[in-house]
């Protein structure tokens, strides 16, 4: 059998999993169609920005420029593809255990791997943003630049999914109480990172007067927000710098650069095959049976913390945080066709605040974060049952009256998310340089929560949002398309909250006025929802059960 | 005998969904502590049925008592008295063995110490011991099976309903699973209601079966009476079964082109 061969096969059944999901559900595999076309649009938008400025442009702001965005173009390129619930439109990479059984040779099973990996939407997006700059590129003669530029972005897709596959197998390789222990703050550490990279570019746009945009001083960066001093060794930085050296002229520089970059990806290369043997030869004792069998361990002390008077209470929040703590990714909104949605026509309206080329995309990833977490935390709120990603119907199945049910989860959500979001209100304060404020952020925050809690309440007995279902390998996409349920619940939460807002100047007597107001909402909303449930709780089994009532 | 004195009472029990008719005039009278089988070919209606007695399903038509209580008055306050396996098995995947279970003995209002007790002692007698903190997600069907299965007893209830209870386990397993169950029923006085479509297993475990057949019951009676009207037939209860069940003999015929 040829080389490639087998590759071609298992793109083509990577094709046809690929053309029966379409076939599944028509109607959500074209609104996320639609989705990516608008994102693609978003880059393409992005990427002519930097295009346009380019030729005029000095030398030093436009390497910056390049840099920083292909910086982000491979950060966010490699979230994309790490990510379980990540935009990867074809579907799941093929399991390692699928490719070993094919027999395939080391470097066949790389390719294959590569292939699979980095032939998908985050792909497109990201040439989308070099795209622009190439066509101009074209149009102004300088083919060997373009011609440079394309093989810097070739070179770094290439390195962006060996990084992704080599993570990947660390991972794998890595104890799972490790694995699962990095989730969480890896994941704080990302919305951090897009607060942080998107925040101050944002508000200085946002904050400094429109008429400055016209004028060519736009062009390079403010002196108030310096841009970040990049390591030169980043392959991002180094890519830039083979194009600016084209430019230029300097053709040593230039294959100093790509050289470089070549080094970089061989010793990513290099560690990633390492790994993937290790993970093959792990693969195979565990199939002939050579794994040490499982050491029995004493049990551990029984969390008397959280005991109390109702111990199906203490025992349901312990539950609820083991699983939303345990495998975070799996709640990630991104992939669900009506965030994503929304986050396209977000994308595509925002305004062009930017006065640096690069701007834009800054922006987009501040703004983009923060209605990203919004999103996250209004699925859990609107889908109480919804967390055991398809299980919920189990809860039914206890005689715990369901007033104790619901109250459970809600200190349980409630816990979370003050713990999830005070960090956050900080650190948002810190970087829009307003730390006089973090008091007040977080002595509202615990009132606006509880408003959040009533409201989802309702939503989750009477309409609960879609989450992730767990399906034996891997979750399957709910089909629901819920952007209008996001626009109406974002509208309640905004009428619900107009008490915090007038009261708010009020300082202490004012919090203590609307906590009296929030409480009384949330009793309310609690007894009403516990009513509505035992009404309901045939269709809830039914719908979290998935069988017909 | 009045309904709430049985073990489970269903009477005139019909659902449907659309035109489909799933259960018709369905009639139950099982007496406490009987091990009684509901046996079916697939999609014979087996596990809406049960669905219906454990109140997870509300049936369009029909009364059903389960240890005494009127299942569709007091759903929530029947889930104290049942335990159920059903046949999709749903559990917390990201959970651990002992914790689910632990879970499951505190949700049904037992103490903490007490959960963790009854929890240690069905997983050293089902085997689990060296997987109990393992998470649930990295279990074989059959483990699964077995978790799910102790959460059915572990509030010790007095009906338990146990749908294709043995589809995935091993013979040993197997083995140790009838074990428990029958002595479940005859010391503990439990009413045991399980479907199978397995009729050895059914012959071997229960005092008393129902063949059900497109929603409706075809025959009722203890293996004894049916074992007779085999022997009056000159047949097997096998191929009494299958002649209730409506099975086509044409297709055990093997295959000509292979």
């Amino acid at each position: 059998m040829s080389f490639w061969k087998p590759i071609q096969i298992l793109l083509h059944v990577r094709r046809q999993v690929a053309r029966t999901k379409l076939a599944a559900n028509p109607t959500a595999a074209l609104w996320t169609l639609l989705v990516i076309l608008l994102l693609f649009l978003t880059a393409l938008s992005m990427g002519h920005k930097l295009g346009a400025h380019w030729s005029d442009l000095p030398r030093t702001d436009a390497e910056e420029s390049l840099g920083g965005l292909w910086l982000k173009m491979q950060a966010f390129w490699l979230l994309a593809l790490l990510f379980p619930g990540g935009i990867a439109l074809l579907g799941q990479i093929p399991p390692r255990s699928t490719l070993l059984s094919f027999r395939l040779r080391p470097l066949q099973l790389f390719v294959a791997e590569h292939a699979a990996l980095l032939l998908d939407a985050p792909s497109v997006l990201a040439f989308a943003l070099t795209f622009p700059l190439l066509c101009f590129q074209v149009g102004g003669g300088q083919w060997l630049e373009a011609g440079i530029t394309l093989l810097a972005f070739l070179l770094l897709g290439l390195q962006t999914g060996i990084c992704a596959r080599l993570l990947t197998a660390l991972s794998a390789l890595g104890a799972r109480r490790a694995r699962r222990l990095a989730l969480i703050p890896g994941l704080t550490a990302f919305l951090l990172l897009g607060l942080c990279a998107g925040m101050p570019p944002a508000f200085a746009s946002l904050t400094s007067p429109a008429s400055q945009h016209l004028l060519p001083a736009h062009l390079a960066l403010p002196a108030q927000f310096p841009a970040v001093d990049l390591a030169p060794l980043l392959p991002s930085r180094l890519a830039a710098h083979a194009v600016m050296a084209t430019r230029q002229g300097d053709y040593w520089g230039m294959l100093g650069a790509l050289g470089s970059m070549a080094g970089c990806l061989f010793l990513t290369g290099g560690a990633a095959l390492l790994a993937l043997r290790s993970e093959d030869r792990r693969w195979v004792a565990s199939e002939s049976g050579a794994v040490a069998p499982v050491k029995p361990r004493k049990p551990g002390p029984v969390a008397r913390s959280l005991s109390g008077p109702y111990p199906e209470i203490a025992a349901l929040i312990r539950t609820e945080w083991h699983l939303l703590l345990r495998g975070p990714q799996t709640f990630l909104p991104l992939r669900k066709p009506a965030s994503l949605l929304l986050l396209g026509v977000f994308a595509f309206l925002t305004p062009d605040m930017g006065r640096n080329p690069i701007y834009n995309l800054e922006e987009f990833l501040a703004i983009g974060t923060l209605l990203y977490i919004a999103l996250w935390q209004m699925q859990f709120l609107c889908n109480r049952f919804g967390n055991e990603a398809g299980t919920g119907a189990l809860l039914f199945g206890f005689s715990i009256p369901r007033i104790r049910l619901l109250l459970g989860k809600n200190i349980a959500l409630f816990g979370l998310l003050l713990v999830i979001d005070s960090p956050l209100l900080v650190g948002m304060a810190y970087v829009a340089e307003v730390p006089e404020n973090i008091g007040l952020f977080l002595k509202w925050l615990p009132l606006i929560l509880l408003t959040l809690t009533s409201l989802g309440n309702i939503v989750s007995v009477l309409h609960p949002f879609a989450i992730l279902k767990q399906e034996r390998h891997g979750g399957k996409e709910p089909p629901d398309m819920l952007a209008g349920a996001y626009i109406l619940v974002g509208g309640a939460t905004f009428v619900l909250l107009t008490p915090i807002a007038v009261l708010l100047p009020y300082g202490i007597p004012g919090w203590i006025g609307a906590g009296a107001v929030m409480s009384g909402l949330y009793i309310a909303s609690l007894y009403s929802s516990n009513a509505l449930l035992a009404r309901r709780e045939y269709n809830m089994i039914a719908a979290t059960a998935h069988f017909d009532a | 005998m009045d309904p709430s004195e049985y073990g489970i009472y269903a009477h005139k029990l019909s659902h449907w969904y659309g035109d489909r008719m799933i259960l018709e005039d369905v009639d139950l009278q099982v007496t406490p502590g009987e091990f009684f089988g509901f046996l079916g070919r697939n999609g014979a209606g087996k596990s809406t049925a049960i669905r219906a007695l454990c109140g997870f399903l509300p049936p369009r038509e029909g009364e059903i008592w389960v240890a005494g209580v009127n299942v569709l008055k007091n759903p929530v306050e029947l889930r104290r008295h049942i335990g159920v396996l059903s046949e999709d098995i749903a559990l917390y995947e990201r959970l651990s063995g002992r914790e689910f279970l632990e879970f499951a003995g505190q949700m049904h209002g037992l103490s903490a110490s007490e959960a963790r007790h009854r929890a240690e002692d069905l997983m050293e007698r089902l085997e689990l011991s060296a997987s109990a903190q393992r998470a649930i997600g990295a279990y074989s069907l059959g483990m699964k099976k077995k978790v799910a299965f102790a959460a059915a007893l572990i509030h010790a209830p007095r009906v338990l309903f146990l749908d294709e209870p043995f589809n995935g386990v091993d013979a040993a397993s197997t083995r140790l699973l009838c074990t428990l169950l029958q002595d479940l029923s005859t010391e503990r006085g439990v009413t045991i209601f399980f479907t199978s479509h397995v009729i050895e297993m059914a012959e071997r475990l229960c005092s008393r079966v129902a063949v059900l057949h497109e929603g409706r019951i075809r025959k009722q009676g203890t293996v004894a009476e049916l074992k007779a009207d085999a022997a009056r037939q000159g047949t097997t209860l096998e191929e009494v079964f299958l002649q209730l069940t409506g099975a086509n003999t044409a297709l055990l015929s093997p295959l000509n082109w292979y």
